[in-house]
Protein backbone atom coordinates (compact mmCIF):
# COMPACT_ATOMS: atom_id res chain seq x y z
CA UNK A 1 0.00 0.00 0.00
CA UNK A 2 2.76 2.37 1.03
CA UNK A 3 4.78 1.44 -2.04
CA UNK A 4 1.82 2.16 -4.24
CA UNK A 5 1.42 5.57 -2.65
CA UNK A 6 5.09 6.27 -3.22
CA UNK A 7 4.85 5.33 -6.86
CA UNK A 8 1.82 7.53 -7.31
CA UNK A 9 3.47 10.46 -5.63
CA UNK A 10 6.61 9.80 -7.66
CA UNK A 11 4.67 10.00 -10.89
CA UNK A 12 2.83 13.05 -9.66
CA UNK A 13 6.11 14.66 -8.71
CA UNK A 14 7.70 14.05 -12.10
CA UNK A 15 4.65 15.39 -13.91
CA UNK A 16 4.76 18.41 -11.67
CA UNK A 17 8.48 18.88 -12.28
CA UNK A 18 7.92 18.52 -15.98
CA UNK A 19 5.24 21.19 -15.90
CA UNK A 20 7.54 23.52 -14.02
CA UNK A 21 10.40 23.23 -16.45
CA UNK A 22 8.02 23.50 -19.37
CA UNK A 23 9.04 26.15 -21.85
CA UNK A 24 6.57 29.02 -21.51
CA UNK A 25 8.26 31.31 -23.98
CA UNK A 26 5.41 30.91 -26.47
CA UNK A 27 2.69 31.36 -23.89
CA UNK A 28 0.94 34.69 -24.38
CA UNK A 29 -2.10 33.90 -22.21
CA UNK A 30 -2.92 36.22 -19.33
CA UNK A 31 -6.32 35.28 -18.03
CA UNK A 32 -6.55 33.60 -14.64
CA UNK A 33 -8.82 33.96 -11.59
CA UNK A 34 -6.65 36.72 -10.13
CA UNK A 35 -6.60 38.73 -13.34
CA UNK A 36 -10.35 38.31 -13.77
CA UNK A 37 -11.20 39.34 -10.20
CA UNK A 38 -9.13 42.54 -10.52
CA UNK A 39 -10.38 43.27 -13.99
CA UNK A 40 -13.96 42.90 -12.78
CA UNK A 41 -13.30 45.55 -10.14
CA UNK A 42 -11.58 47.84 -12.63
CA UNK A 43 -14.48 47.47 -15.02
CA UNK A 44 -16.85 48.56 -12.25
CA UNK A 45 -14.63 51.59 -11.67
CA UNK A 46 -14.31 52.39 -15.36
CA UNK A 47 -15.98 55.79 -15.02
CA UNK A 48 -14.17 56.93 -11.90
CA UNK A 49 -12.06 60.04 -12.56
CA UNK A 50 -8.44 60.02 -11.48
CA UNK A 51 -5.69 62.59 -12.06
CA UNK A 52 -2.93 60.02 -11.93
CA UNK A 53 -2.95 56.32 -12.67
CA UNK A 54 -0.31 53.75 -11.82
CA UNK A 55 -0.53 50.89 -14.29
CA UNK A 56 1.32 47.59 -14.18
CA UNK A 57 1.78 44.26 -12.42
CA UNK A 58 2.20 43.25 -8.77
CA UNK A 59 4.92 45.83 -8.17
CA UNK A 60 2.36 48.50 -9.04
CA UNK A 61 -0.58 46.79 -7.36
CA UNK A 62 1.20 46.55 -4.01
CA UNK A 63 2.27 50.19 -4.01
CA UNK A 64 0.66 52.45 -1.38
CA UNK A 65 0.53 55.21 -3.99
CA UNK A 66 -2.45 57.11 -2.65
CA UNK A 67 -1.00 57.41 0.81
CA UNK A 68 2.45 58.40 -0.39
CA UNK A 69 1.41 60.80 -3.13
CA UNK A 70 -0.99 62.59 -0.79
CA UNK A 71 -4.04 64.68 -1.58
CA UNK A 72 -2.61 66.78 -4.40
CA UNK A 73 -3.84 64.26 -6.97
CA UNK A 74 -6.63 61.74 -7.16
CA UNK A 75 -4.68 58.55 -7.65
CA UNK A 76 -5.85 55.24 -9.09
CA UNK A 77 -4.00 51.94 -8.84
CA UNK A 78 -4.43 49.70 -11.86
CA UNK A 79 -1.90 47.03 -11.11
CA UNK A 80 -2.66 43.34 -11.48
CA UNK A 81 -0.29 40.87 -9.88
CA UNK A 82 1.23 38.49 -12.41
CA UNK A 83 0.07 40.47 -15.43
CA UNK A 84 2.14 40.42 -18.62
CA UNK A 85 2.11 42.91 -21.48
CA UNK A 86 -0.55 40.91 -23.35
CA UNK A 87 -2.91 41.21 -20.39
CA UNK A 88 -2.07 44.90 -20.10
CA UNK A 89 -2.69 45.57 -23.75
CA UNK A 90 -6.13 44.01 -23.37
CA UNK A 91 -7.16 46.38 -20.57
CA UNK A 92 -5.33 49.65 -21.21
CA UNK A 93 -8.08 51.31 -23.29
CA UNK A 94 -10.56 51.22 -20.40
CA UNK A 95 -7.94 52.41 -17.94
CA UNK A 96 -7.48 55.68 -19.84
CA UNK A 97 -11.16 56.01 -20.74
CA UNK A 98 -11.69 58.83 -18.24
CA UNK A 99 -8.62 60.67 -19.55
CA UNK A 100 -6.30 60.97 -16.56
CA UNK A 101 -3.69 63.74 -16.55
CA UNK A 102 -0.82 61.35 -16.05
CA UNK A 103 -0.18 57.65 -16.31
CA UNK A 104 2.84 55.81 -14.91
CA UNK A 105 3.62 52.52 -16.59
CA UNK A 106 5.77 49.70 -15.28
CA UNK A 107 5.52 46.56 -17.31
CA UNK A 108 7.44 43.56 -18.51
CA UNK A 109 8.94 41.57 -15.64
CA UNK A 110 6.35 38.80 -15.97
CA UNK A 111 7.12 38.56 -19.69
CA UNK A 112 10.73 38.06 -18.62
CA UNK A 113 9.63 35.40 -16.15
CA UNK A 114 8.08 33.39 -18.96
CA UNK A 115 10.94 34.04 -21.27
CA UNK A 116 8.69 35.70 -23.86
CA UNK A 117 10.59 37.20 -26.75
CA UNK A 118 11.67 40.76 -26.00
CA UNK A 119 10.45 41.70 -29.47
CA UNK A 120 6.93 40.68 -28.48
CA UNK A 121 7.11 42.61 -25.24
CA UNK A 122 8.37 45.76 -26.93
CA UNK A 123 5.72 45.44 -29.62
CA UNK A 124 3.05 45.27 -26.92
CA UNK A 125 4.67 48.21 -25.19
CA UNK A 126 4.42 50.24 -28.36
CA UNK A 127 0.80 49.26 -28.92
CA UNK A 128 -0.06 50.21 -25.34
CA UNK A 129 1.53 53.64 -25.89
CA UNK A 130 -0.42 54.07 -29.12
CA UNK A 131 -3.71 53.08 -27.51
CA UNK A 132 -3.17 55.62 -24.73
CA UNK A 133 -2.29 58.38 -27.21
CA UNK A 134 -5.30 57.57 -29.31
CA UNK A 135 -7.82 57.29 -26.48
CA UNK A 136 -6.50 60.15 -24.43
CA UNK A 137 -4.05 62.33 -26.35
CA UNK A 138 -3.58 64.78 -23.48
CA UNK A 139 -2.53 62.17 -20.93
CA UNK A 140 1.13 62.52 -20.10
CA UNK A 141 2.85 59.15 -20.29
CA UNK A 142 5.63 58.27 -17.86
CA UNK A 143 7.53 55.13 -18.74
CA UNK A 144 9.25 53.60 -15.75
CA UNK A 145 12.28 51.37 -16.24
CA UNK A 146 11.83 47.72 -15.41
CA UNK A 147 13.39 47.21 -12.01
CA UNK A 148 16.46 45.01 -11.86
CA UNK A 149 16.37 41.94 -9.62
CA UNK A 150 18.63 40.85 -6.81
CA UNK A 151 19.76 37.34 -7.70
CA UNK A 152 21.29 36.77 -4.31
CA UNK A 153 17.92 36.85 -2.58
CA UNK A 154 15.79 35.91 -5.59
CA UNK A 155 13.27 33.25 -4.65
CA UNK A 156 11.96 32.38 -8.11
CA UNK A 157 13.97 30.05 -10.32
CA UNK A 158 12.13 31.11 -13.45
CA UNK A 159 13.66 34.58 -13.14
CA UNK A 160 17.23 33.52 -12.46
CA UNK A 161 19.90 34.44 -14.98
CA UNK A 162 17.60 36.80 -16.87
CA UNK A 163 19.30 40.12 -16.20
CA UNK A 164 20.22 40.41 -19.86
CA UNK A 165 16.57 40.30 -20.87
CA UNK A 166 15.79 43.18 -18.52
CA UNK A 167 18.71 45.16 -19.95
CA UNK A 168 17.50 44.53 -23.50
CA UNK A 169 13.96 45.55 -22.60
CA UNK A 170 15.06 48.72 -20.86
CA UNK A 171 17.12 49.69 -23.92
CA UNK A 172 14.09 49.08 -26.12
CA UNK A 173 11.87 51.04 -23.75
CA UNK A 174 14.25 54.00 -23.84
CA UNK A 175 14.13 53.88 -27.60
CA UNK A 176 10.32 54.01 -27.54
CA UNK A 177 10.48 56.95 -25.15
CA UNK A 178 12.56 58.89 -27.71
CA UNK A 179 10.41 57.84 -30.62
CA UNK A 180 7.11 58.80 -28.98
CA UNK A 181 8.45 61.81 -27.02
CA UNK A 182 7.53 60.43 -23.62
CA UNK A 183 9.08 60.89 -20.20
CA UNK A 184 11.45 58.19 -19.03
CA UNK A 185 11.41 57.57 -15.29
CA UNK A 186 14.61 55.85 -14.36
CA UNK A 187 13.51 54.53 -10.97
CA UNK A 188 16.29 52.00 -10.91
CA UNK A 189 18.72 54.87 -10.52
CA UNK A 190 17.59 55.13 -6.91
CA UNK A 191 16.42 51.63 -6.12
CA UNK A 192 19.29 49.66 -7.61
CA UNK A 193 23.05 49.63 -7.73
CA UNK A 194 23.73 49.30 -11.41
CA UNK A 195 21.64 46.29 -12.35
CA UNK A 196 21.17 44.90 -8.87
CA UNK A 197 18.10 45.78 -6.85
CA UNK A 198 19.31 47.05 -3.48
CA UNK A 199 19.10 44.38 -0.81
CA UNK A 200 17.49 46.68 1.73
CA UNK A 201 14.58 47.26 -0.63
CA UNK A 202 13.56 43.68 -1.34
CA UNK A 203 12.66 40.49 0.47
CA UNK A 204 12.34 38.15 -2.48
CA UNK A 205 14.66 39.74 -5.02
CA UNK A 206 11.93 41.20 -7.23
CA UNK A 207 9.17 42.85 -5.20
CA UNK A 208 9.97 45.97 -3.23
CA UNK A 209 9.21 46.97 0.35
CA UNK A 210 7.74 50.03 2.03
CA UNK A 211 11.07 51.88 2.17
CA UNK A 212 11.47 51.41 -1.58
CA UNK A 213 8.01 52.81 -2.33
CA UNK A 214 8.75 55.81 -0.13
CA UNK A 215 12.00 56.41 -2.03
CA UNK A 216 10.24 55.86 -5.35
CA UNK A 217 7.53 58.44 -4.73
CA UNK A 218 10.15 60.82 -3.38
CA UNK A 219 11.98 60.39 -6.70
CA UNK A 220 8.82 61.18 -8.66
CA UNK A 221 8.20 64.27 -6.57
CA UNK A 222 11.78 65.52 -6.75
CA UNK A 223 11.73 65.23 -10.52
CA UNK A 224 8.41 67.12 -10.57
CA UNK A 225 6.60 64.22 -12.18
CA UNK A 226 4.13 64.48 -9.31
CA UNK B 1 1.01 49.39 28.83
CA UNK B 2 -1.60 47.91 26.52
CA UNK B 3 0.69 45.04 25.75
CA UNK B 4 1.01 44.53 29.49
CA UNK B 5 -2.73 44.25 29.89
CA UNK B 6 -2.98 41.77 27.08
CA UNK B 7 -0.11 39.71 28.39
CA UNK B 8 -1.80 39.71 31.76
CA UNK B 9 -5.03 38.53 30.18
CA UNK B 10 -3.23 35.74 28.42
CA UNK B 11 -1.44 34.62 31.56
CA UNK B 12 -4.66 34.92 33.52
CA UNK B 13 -6.46 32.92 30.85
CA UNK B 14 -3.86 30.20 31.08
CA UNK B 15 -3.85 30.14 34.88
CA UNK B 16 -7.59 30.08 35.23
CA UNK B 17 -7.59 27.14 32.89
CA UNK B 18 -5.42 25.16 35.22
CA UNK B 19 -7.35 26.32 38.29
CA UNK B 20 -10.73 25.23 37.13
CA UNK B 21 -11.66 22.86 34.39
CA UNK B 22 -14.88 24.63 33.48
CA UNK B 23 -13.26 28.00 32.70
CA UNK B 24 -12.20 28.57 29.10
CA UNK B 25 -8.82 29.46 27.79
CA UNK B 26 -8.90 32.63 25.72
CA UNK B 27 -6.37 32.84 22.94
CA UNK B 28 -5.96 36.58 22.72
CA UNK B 29 -2.51 36.56 21.16
CA UNK B 30 -2.62 38.84 18.17
CA UNK B 31 1.05 39.09 17.31
CA UNK B 32 2.24 37.15 14.28
CA UNK B 33 4.56 38.05 11.41
CA UNK B 34 1.82 39.49 9.17
CA UNK B 35 0.59 41.76 11.95
CA UNK B 36 4.05 43.03 12.83
CA UNK B 37 5.04 43.67 9.22
CA UNK B 38 1.82 45.40 8.27
CA UNK B 39 1.86 47.59 11.37
CA UNK B 40 5.48 48.58 10.69
CA UNK B 41 4.39 49.50 7.16
CA UNK B 42 1.50 51.66 8.43
CA UNK B 43 3.80 53.47 10.83
CA UNK B 44 6.04 54.53 7.96
CA UNK B 45 3.19 56.16 6.06
CA UNK B 46 2.73 59.92 6.27
CA UNK B 47 0.03 61.40 8.48
CA UNK B 48 -3.18 62.03 6.58
CA UNK B 49 -5.18 64.69 8.42
CA UNK B 50 -8.96 64.30 8.67
CA UNK B 51 -8.70 60.83 7.26
CA UNK B 52 -11.51 58.35 6.85
CA UNK B 53 -10.03 55.17 8.22
CA UNK B 54 -11.22 51.64 7.54
CA UNK B 55 -10.02 49.41 10.37
CA UNK B 56 -10.30 45.66 10.51
CA UNK B 57 -9.02 42.30 9.32
CA UNK B 58 -8.58 40.74 5.87
CA UNK B 59 -12.07 41.86 4.87
CA UNK B 60 -10.94 45.46 5.26
CA UNK B 61 -7.44 44.83 3.93
CA UNK B 62 -8.76 43.37 0.67
CA UNK B 63 -10.95 46.39 -0.03
CA UNK B 64 -9.60 48.81 -2.61
CA UNK B 65 -11.11 51.74 -0.73
CA UNK B 66 -8.72 54.31 -2.20
CA UNK B 67 -9.48 53.30 -5.76
CA UNK B 68 -13.21 53.31 -5.16
CA UNK B 69 -13.14 56.65 -3.31
CA UNK B 70 -10.34 58.74 -4.86
CA UNK B 71 -12.12 61.95 -3.88
CA UNK B 72 -11.80 61.21 -0.14
CA UNK B 73 -8.76 60.98 2.17
CA UNK B 74 -9.06 57.27 2.81
CA UNK B 75 -6.75 55.01 4.79
CA UNK B 76 -6.93 51.25 4.66
CA UNK B 77 -5.93 49.89 8.04
CA UNK B 78 -6.89 46.28 7.62
CA UNK B 79 -4.56 43.54 8.77
CA UNK B 80 -5.32 40.08 7.55
CA UNK B 81 -6.02 37.72 10.45
CA UNK B 82 -6.43 40.47 13.01
CA UNK B 83 -8.68 40.12 16.07
CA UNK B 84 -10.28 42.66 18.40
CA UNK B 85 -7.30 42.47 20.77
CA UNK B 86 -4.98 43.29 17.88
CA UNK B 87 -6.99 46.37 16.91
CA UNK B 88 -7.01 47.55 20.52
CA UNK B 89 -3.22 47.35 20.59
CA UNK B 90 -2.69 49.44 17.46
CA UNK B 91 -5.09 52.34 17.91
CA UNK B 92 -2.20 54.82 18.24
CA UNK B 93 -1.35 54.35 14.59
CA UNK B 94 -4.94 55.25 13.71
CA UNK B 95 -5.52 58.16 16.07
CA UNK B 96 -2.27 59.87 14.94
CA UNK B 97 -4.09 60.85 11.72
CA UNK B 98 -6.73 62.70 13.69
CA UNK B 99 -9.40 61.00 11.59
CA UNK B 100 -12.78 62.42 10.85
CA UNK B 101 -14.40 59.02 10.64
CA UNK B 102 -13.39 55.53 11.64
CA UNK B 103 -15.12 52.48 10.22
CA UNK B 104 -14.51 49.41 12.30
CA UNK B 105 -15.25 45.87 11.20
CA UNK B 106 -13.67 43.24 13.41
CA UNK B 107 -14.60 40.05 15.21
CA UNK B 108 -14.86 37.20 12.78
CA UNK B 109 -11.34 35.91 13.49
CA UNK B 110 -12.09 36.16 17.21
CA UNK B 111 -15.03 33.82 16.63
CA UNK B 112 -12.83 31.52 14.58
CA UNK B 113 -10.61 31.12 17.65
CA UNK B 114 -13.52 30.54 19.96
CA UNK B 115 -13.25 33.81 21.87
CA UNK B 116 -16.61 34.25 23.64
CA UNK B 117 -18.92 36.91 22.18
CA UNK B 118 -19.03 38.69 25.53
CA UNK B 119 -15.28 39.28 25.45
CA UNK B 120 -15.44 40.53 21.87
CA UNK B 121 -18.21 42.99 22.73
CA UNK B 122 -16.21 44.14 25.76
CA UNK B 123 -13.33 44.79 23.38
CA UNK B 124 -15.54 46.89 21.10
CA UNK B 125 -16.32 49.05 24.10
CA UNK B 126 -12.66 49.25 25.08
CA UNK B 127 -11.71 50.22 21.51
CA UNK B 128 -14.32 52.98 21.48
CA UNK B 129 -13.32 54.28 24.91
CA UNK B 130 -9.69 54.32 23.84
CA UNK B 131 -10.42 56.24 20.63
CA UNK B 132 -12.65 58.69 22.49
CA UNK B 133 -9.89 59.58 24.91
CA UNK B 134 -7.78 61.15 22.18
CA UNK B 135 -10.49 61.91 19.60
CA UNK B 136 -13.76 62.95 21.24
CA UNK B 137 -15.13 64.39 18.00
CA UNK B 138 -14.41 61.53 15.64
CA UNK B 139 -17.43 59.56 14.50
CA UNK B 140 -16.99 55.85 14.93
CA UNK B 141 -18.98 53.63 12.62
CA UNK B 142 -19.35 50.06 13.75
CA UNK B 143 -19.88 48.02 10.63
CA UNK B 144 -21.87 44.90 11.28
CA UNK B 145 -19.77 41.75 11.23
CA UNK B 146 -20.71 40.17 7.91
CA UNK B 147 -22.64 36.93 7.95
CA UNK B 148 -20.94 33.81 6.65
CA UNK B 149 -22.21 31.43 4.04
CA UNK B 150 -22.01 28.07 5.85
CA UNK B 151 -22.29 25.96 2.70
CA UNK B 152 -19.16 27.55 1.23
CA UNK B 153 -17.17 27.84 4.42
CA UNK B 154 -13.74 26.23 4.66
CA UNK B 155 -13.12 23.76 7.48
CA UNK B 156 -10.89 26.21 9.36
CA UNK B 157 -13.73 28.72 9.61
CA UNK B 158 -16.47 26.26 10.61
CA UNK B 159 -16.39 27.59 14.18
CA UNK B 160 -17.83 30.86 12.89
CA UNK B 161 -21.63 30.84 13.03
CA UNK B 162 -24.23 33.35 12.03
CA UNK B 163 -25.90 33.05 15.41
CA UNK B 164 -22.71 34.27 17.14
CA UNK B 165 -22.37 37.01 14.54
CA UNK B 166 -25.91 38.08 15.35
CA UNK B 167 -24.99 38.35 19.04
CA UNK B 168 -22.04 40.61 18.16
CA UNK B 169 -24.13 42.81 15.91
CA UNK B 170 -26.94 43.11 18.42
CA UNK B 171 -24.38 44.02 21.05
CA UNK B 172 -22.94 46.76 18.86
CA UNK B 173 -26.37 48.06 17.98
CA UNK B 174 -27.41 48.15 21.64
CA UNK B 175 -24.54 50.22 22.96
CA UNK B 176 -24.23 52.44 19.89
CA UNK B 177 -27.73 53.75 20.64
CA UNK B 178 -26.53 55.01 23.99
CA UNK B 179 -23.27 56.50 22.77
CA UNK B 180 -22.75 59.82 21.12
CA UNK B 181 -20.70 59.76 17.89
CA UNK B 182 -20.98 55.99 17.62
CA UNK B 183 -23.14 54.59 14.87
CA UNK B 184 -23.99 51.03 13.99
CA UNK B 185 -23.96 50.33 10.25
CA UNK B 186 -25.92 47.26 9.36
CA UNK B 187 -24.52 45.82 6.14
CA UNK B 188 -26.83 42.83 6.10
CA UNK B 189 -29.44 44.51 3.86
CA UNK B 190 -27.03 44.47 0.92
CA UNK B 191 -24.66 41.60 1.65
CA UNK B 192 -26.96 38.94 3.12
CA UNK B 193 -29.44 36.77 1.24
CA UNK B 194 -33.01 36.12 2.39
CA UNK B 195 -31.82 33.39 4.75
CA UNK B 196 -29.34 35.72 6.40
CA UNK B 197 -26.26 34.13 4.83
CA UNK B 198 -23.52 35.97 2.96
CA UNK B 199 -24.72 36.17 -0.65
CA UNK B 200 -23.20 33.26 -2.50
CA UNK B 201 -22.35 35.16 -5.67
CA UNK B 202 -20.15 37.73 -3.92
CA UNK B 203 -18.03 35.39 -1.83
CA UNK B 204 -15.35 32.96 -2.96
CA UNK B 205 -15.11 31.08 0.36
CA UNK B 206 -18.18 31.90 2.41
CA UNK B 207 -16.47 34.58 4.48
CA UNK B 208 -14.44 36.95 2.25
CA UNK B 209 -15.81 39.22 -0.46
CA UNK B 210 -15.00 39.33 -4.15
CA UNK B 211 -13.03 42.53 -4.56
CA UNK B 212 -15.58 43.93 -6.99
CA UNK B 213 -18.26 43.59 -4.27
CA UNK B 214 -16.67 46.44 -2.34
CA UNK B 215 -18.01 48.86 -4.93
CA UNK B 216 -21.52 47.88 -3.93
CA UNK B 217 -20.62 48.15 -0.27
CA UNK B 218 -19.24 51.67 -0.72
CA UNK B 219 -22.28 52.68 -2.77
CA UNK B 220 -24.43 51.57 0.13
CA UNK B 221 -22.38 53.58 2.64
CA UNK B 222 -22.93 56.61 0.42
CA UNK B 223 -26.61 55.89 0.08
CA UNK B 224 -27.16 55.78 3.82
CA UNK B 225 -25.06 58.94 4.06
CA UNK B 226 -22.28 57.73 6.28
CA UNK B 227 -19.71 58.48 3.59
Amino acid sequence: MKKFAMIVSGIWFSIHLCAQTNDKSQDSTYSNWYYLSREKLYQELKYVKYDVIFFGNSITERGPWQELVGRKYKVGNRGIGGDNTFGMKARIADVVGTKPKKIFLMMGINDVGRGLSTDWTLKNYEEIIRIIQEQSPKTKIYIQSILPMNEEVLKYDYLKGKEDMIRTLNRGIEELVRQYHLTYVNVKEWLADGYILKKEYTLDGIHVNTDAYIRWVQYLKEHKYL
Amino acid sequence: MKKGIILFLMVWGGLSCSWAQQSIHIDSNYIFSGYTEQLAHFKKMPVLPKAIVFVGNSLTDAGRWNDILPELPVLNRGISGDISYGVLARLDEITRHNPKKIFLMIGVNDLKRGIPTKNIIDNYIRIIDEIRKSLPKTTIYLNSVLPVNPSKLLESFKAVTNSDIRILNEGMQRFSQKEKNVKFVNLHPILADKDGNLRSEITPDGIHLEISAYVELVDYLKKIKVL
